[in-house]
């Protein structure tokens, strides 16, 4: 008889550290409009962002949850803590200043280290808020601004904030874009002027600490005419025995000729519901290179999604969903081609084990106007065991005749071949699985930076890893 | 009535999960000329066989299922005995006449090893608005064949429902042949039930739309025997103002180890105001299976162009025989040669 | 009496890189021309030009075909005045037989359905000439032919459509010595039955044996350096490209 691996549960001890939450300040349970007003009040909005929070309430009570992904029936809004402000007055701007606990949560998660060797600014939030935001000197002159969105909303570019925010996902768009309008709190603004080509990355690193809490940060990018970013976000969570919420927006503007690339390491715990929002408005000849790593939570509904309004505007779509023992996890990507010769290009890699469902879901857009595009999708699907689950659900929608769109997708198993061809090299059975699911996932580390390949091999590696019985 | 539904559904937005429809109740049994080989025995009623308690989906779906039920006509059945090879094709020819709503069932039920091929010809000579619905269910013994060709030239102005779902034995096979060439709606729907091991599914469909013509099509294989085998292809062309959206699914069920899918669209774009959605599923709850499907849309690049070109063969006649060639493809996997001639001759008088 | 082509000041670029930069030729009825030159001289480039390619702009010149300007026409109008390019690189065509498409050819040449007997006649008879299996004509275009398969397979076309001026562009290249013979053949029987011009792109002179070459062209840069007679040909054999190229001063 043949011997089968037994692969042990995922170790998350480097993440699953957590501190009491001796947050100063946290508003009850559930959603009303109480709720919301007293955010409003304990982050001092301007008059039209309470508004707006009040308008997004509403939308929220009417929207209905979506009838087609995973279930979230375990979420209960009235048990969920929308807002939480860690113990620390402000936002700092120097490690040192940060509250014990919480720089002892980053410094265990690598962030100051990693600020140091490799990264032109870091912003770290800590449940609700921002509790440490910094650019290095050189790249602040260049005139990039990386800053809390509450700042930048009080600051010289408020009118920015106030034209842009929510325009690309507005809070009609679905129930929680609309409970994001409503109690969202913390994230980051950047704007990285004309021309400027920032070579090392920003991060931003999202730590949801509290029990029982919701995370719903807010991150604005703006890259001008010709501008370069790499914007690197990472987030992770201890785990508890109650549901957390993470209900995030992204709106990306991508200018002309500018290039963002977004890269996206997740490792929420799993009581994470992961209802996240992400999408990227690019101007002629601009690009979109989305870069994503989904590796944790409970449940995941999440679909960066690229509107290329300009002419020649391009997106880049690399990912890797790894889903294992009792995570459902929907992932994939939306691409709007709404102008001629506007090319998108997507290349994903799905991995399930232990009972874990993986649903890749994708549509492609090819409106009238589109003249000339081009659009290649190609997802693949790796089963580990015979618990797990793989699902493919694509959609094409072309309206213009001379548009390009090719689609593959195929799913399969680790082949019994493949193993013992690397165990008569001298691999074990565990090695052997892990370098193929490594190698399987490599579009997405090749396209990381070293720290972060390593780190997401790292992970892969520990999935995989068991005892042969 | 929603018919046509996603096996998965995806965001509503999309407009694929389901087509809602509002057909008129059917109100008499359509005519039928009819070639009966040797060998089968036909019954009116549902067919008689050792599969007759199975229950079937089908590819409409059960709310379609339930109004054609509803409508309380009863279908012929036609059962082919263990070992019996039929080698002439049962031939059916439906010449849809006026406004009635005009509805055939049929029910096939093969035994062991049993053979048949089934060749339906929908056509018309008029210019009405009817509505024709067809559903055909079979149920294939252990080692049983089936095959069903289907070629449809109705005029631009019927609404045409062809809904199909059936039940696969170990190492029994059912092959099915479509040719879409004409009518207002049309609403296609296959489902195959893949039971036994080594059972197997071979679906091609080839359309041709124009002008404002509908296809909305809804193909399922569900896995569920080891070793079973699915390949759907769909081939098309779309002019005009044509919209057309293909669903088509493979879904691979616990503890059918061993199975494979396989499932390939080619669309040929030649006009700006067509709508062309496709929806392609792979579902998978089984580890050592293989699925793959592709898809290629658009318009021919132009390097092919110039070639016609410079060979004297203008833009539109090298997409007309583009379009042919995609015809001809799934055509050609028809035996019959009397039904190739048919759809050449349909061909070139469209 | 007007040439058969006639070609002045021919300019084109692809990609606003400019290839042709002004070329002047003519071939008159019936003759035969030989187009030399190095590598990236333009050589392809003008036979992809005159039969109206879309990938290359014409920035100056005309391009006058039986009388007629054909500057910037398409190239099915272009073919069915008789221009004929054999290509280089002949595409492949999944999906439309290579019987069916010369058939179609034929018939959008001469405006008539063609009797599918007579035209399966005529190219079995011709298929025999090239030492071509018949079987081919009911194999997708070019698809899975080898090199040799598919410039056979242009030659054929060439002798069932009969055009006025063919355009041989490197026909004979990546042939074995078996293969140019059979090439070489159909181009003579082309001469020998239709008499028309022809217009070849080369690098060797294997192919040109059997004809009578009236000039030889030499291209360097985009522009005809030198234009002789045949004995060109065995001087550039000998001496090599490098006597017309422009030193720079």
């Amino acid at each position: 008889m043949k011997e089968k691996t037994h692969v042990d549960d995922i170790d998350r001890s480097i993440y699953d550290f957590r501190f009491e939450d001796k947050d100063a300040y946290k508003v009850s349970e559930g959603l009303t409009e109480d709720i919301v007003l007293k955010i409003s009040e304990e982050k001092n909005d301007p008059e039209w962002m309470r508004d707006f929070r009040l308008k997004s309430l509403k939308l929220y009570n009417e929207i209905q949850v979506p009838d087609w992904g995973p279930s979230i029936d375990g979420l209960d809004m009235d048990n969920i803590v929308t807002y939480v402000r860690p113990n620390t007055e402000r936002m700092h701007t120097d490690w040192e200043d940060v509250p014990d606990d919480i720089k002892d949560t980053f410094e265990r998660l690598g962030i100051p280290q990693a600020e140091r060797k490799s990264l032109a600014g870091v912003g770290a939030q800590y449940d609700s808020e921002l509790v440490y935001h910094n650019v290095k000197d050189e790249v602040a002159k260049s005139g990039v601004v990386y800053t809390d969105i509450e700042s930048a909303l009080r600051g010289e570019y408020a009118d920015m904030i106030k034209e842009k925010f929510m325009k690309i996902v507005p809070p009609t768009d679905h129930k929680f874009a609309a409970l994001h309008g409503a109690v969202w709190s913390g994230g980051s603004f950047v704007y990285v002027p004309k021309g400027v080509h920032l070579d090392i990355p920003l991060q931003s690193y999202f730590r949801l600490n509290a029990k029982g809490a919701g995370q719903f940060e807010h991150t604005l990018i703006i890259v001008d005419e010709g501008a370069y970013l790499h914007f690197i976000e990472g987030c992770s969570a201890p785990k508890y025995n109650v549901a957390n919420l993470h209900a995030g927006c992204v709106e990306l503007y991508v200018g002309k000729n500018a290039t963002l690339r977004y890269s996206t390491i997740e490792n929420w715990s799993k009581n994470m519901y992961n209802l996240n929002t992400k999408r990227a408005v690019v101007e002629e000849g601009g690009k979109i290179e989305w870069v994503s790593g989904s590796f944790g939570s409970h449940v995941s509904y999440l679909y960066p999604m690229s509107v290329l309004n300009g002419k020649g505007a391009r997106s880049e779509f690399t990912g890797v969903t790894f889903a294992g023992e009792g995570q459902d996890l929907d992932t994939g990507t939306k691409v709007v081609h709404n102008a001629e010769n506007t090319s998108s290009y997507v290349n994903t890699r799905s991995i399930s084990k232990s009972g874990g469902i993986n649903t890749f879901r994708s549509s492609v857009v090819i409106g009238p106007n589109a003249h000339g595009s081009k659009s290649a999708v190609s997802c693949e699907s790796l089963m580990v065991d015979n618990e797990s689950r793989s699902d493919t659900i694509p959609s094409m929608d072309v309206r213009c005749a001379d548009a390009d769109v090719g689609h593959e997708a195929k799913i399969g198993r680790i082949s019994d071949e493949t193993v013992f061809y690397l165990m008569s090299r001298g691999l074990s059975e565990a090695d052997a699985r892990a370098l193929i699911v490594r190698g399987f996932a490599d579009n997405v580390s090749k396209e990381l930076p070293l720290e972060y390949a390593v780190e997401m091999n790292n992970l892969i590696s520990l999935e995989m890893k068991g005892s042969i019985g | 009535m929603k018919i046509n539904r996603l096996p998965a559904p995806t965001w509503n937005r999309l407009k694929v999960n389901a087509t809602e429809v509002n057909a008129v109740r059917p109100n008499k049994a359509a005519g039928y000329e009819e070639k009966l080989p040797e060998g089968v025995d036909k019954i009116h009623g549902r067919g008689i066989g050792p599969l007759s308690d199975v229950t079937i989906k089908t590819g409409l779906g059960e709310e379609f299922d339930k109004f054609i039920e509803d409508a309380g006509f009863k279908p012929e059945g036609y059962v082919v005995s263990d070992e019996e090879k039929i080698e002439t094709p049962l031939y059916q020819t439906f010449d849809v006449k006026g406004n009635d709503a005009s509805v055939a069932l049929f029910d096939y039920s093969l035994s062991d090893n049993a053979e048949l091929t089934v060749i339906q010809i929908v056509k018309d000579e008029d210019n009405e608005s009817g509505v024709f619905f067809v559903q055909n269910k079979y149920r294939l013994s252990k080692g049983a064949k089936l095959t069903i060709v289907q070629i449809q030239t109705l005029s631009e102005s019927k609404e045409f429902y062809n809904d199909i779902g059936g039940y696969v034995s170990d190492d029994a096979s059912f092959n099915l042949i479509q040719i879409v060439l004409g009518a207002k709606n049309n609403y296609y729907g296959a489902n195959a039930c893949l039971a036994g091991k080594n059972s197997a599914l071979n679906l091609a469909v080839a359309y041709s739309l124009k002008n404002d013509e509908l296809l909305d099509m809804n193909y399922v294989a569900d896995h569920n025997g080891k070793n079973s085998e699915s390949d759907i292809k769909a081939n098309g062309v779309m002019q005009g103002r044509a919209n057309k959206l293909f669903r088509g699914t493979i879904d691979f069920h616990k503890g059918c180890a061993g199975s494979k899918g396989a499932e390939l669209e080619d669309v040929l774009l030649i006009d700006d105001t067509i709508v062309n959605k496709t929806v392609p599923l792979i579902l998978c709850d089984e580890e050592d299976v293989e699925g793959a499907h592709g898809a290629t849309i658009g318009r021919p690049d132009e390097s092919f162009l110039f070639y016609m070109g410079s060979r004297g063969i203008p833009r539109e006649e090298a997409y007309e025989l583009l379009k042919r060639a995609k015809i001809d493809a799934v055509a050609n996997l028809i035996e019959d040669e009397k039904t190739k001639t048919y759809i050449a001759e349909c061909l070139d008088r469209a | 009496m007007s040439e058969l082509l006639s070609v002045k000041g021919l300019k084109a670029e692809i990609e606003e890189k400019e290839i042709l930069r002004g070329v002047d030729l003519e071939v008159g009825d019936g003759e035969v021309h030989v187009i030399m030159g190095p590598n990236g001289a333009g050589k392809s480039t003008l036979g992809s030009v005159i039969i109206g390619d879309p990938r290359f702009e014409v920035t100056g010149g005309s391009v006058f075909f039986d009388g007629e300007d054909i500057t910037g026409e398409s190239p099915d109008k272009i073919s069915k005045k008789g221009v004929f390019l054999s290509f280089q690189n002949p595409i492949e065509i999944p999906g439309i037989t290579l019987g069916n498409f010369i058939k179609t050819a034929l018939e959008m040449k001469t405006g008539e359905r063609i009797k599918l007997w007579d035209f399966k006649k005529k190219l079995k008879e011709t298929m025999e000439v090239l030492q071509m299996d018949p079987a081919y004509a009911e194999r997708d275009l070019n698809v899975g032919f080898s090199g040799g398969e598919k410039k056979k397979a242009e030659i054929l076309q060439l002798l069932m459509l009969r055009p006025k001026l063919a355009i041989l562009d490197e026909t004979d290249s990546g042939l074995d010595v078996d293969a140019v013979h059979i090439v070489s053949k159909g181009i003579e029987e082309y001469k020998k039955q239709v008499g028309g011009a022809l217009m070849i792109i080369t690098h060797s002179t294997k192919i040109l044996e059997s004809l009578k070459v009236d000039k030889t062209h030499v291209l360097v840069d985009g522009e005809i350096a030198v234009t002789g007679d045949a004995s060109l040909i065995e001087k550039i054999n000998n001496e090599g490209f490098e006597q017309f190229i422009r030193k720079e001063d």
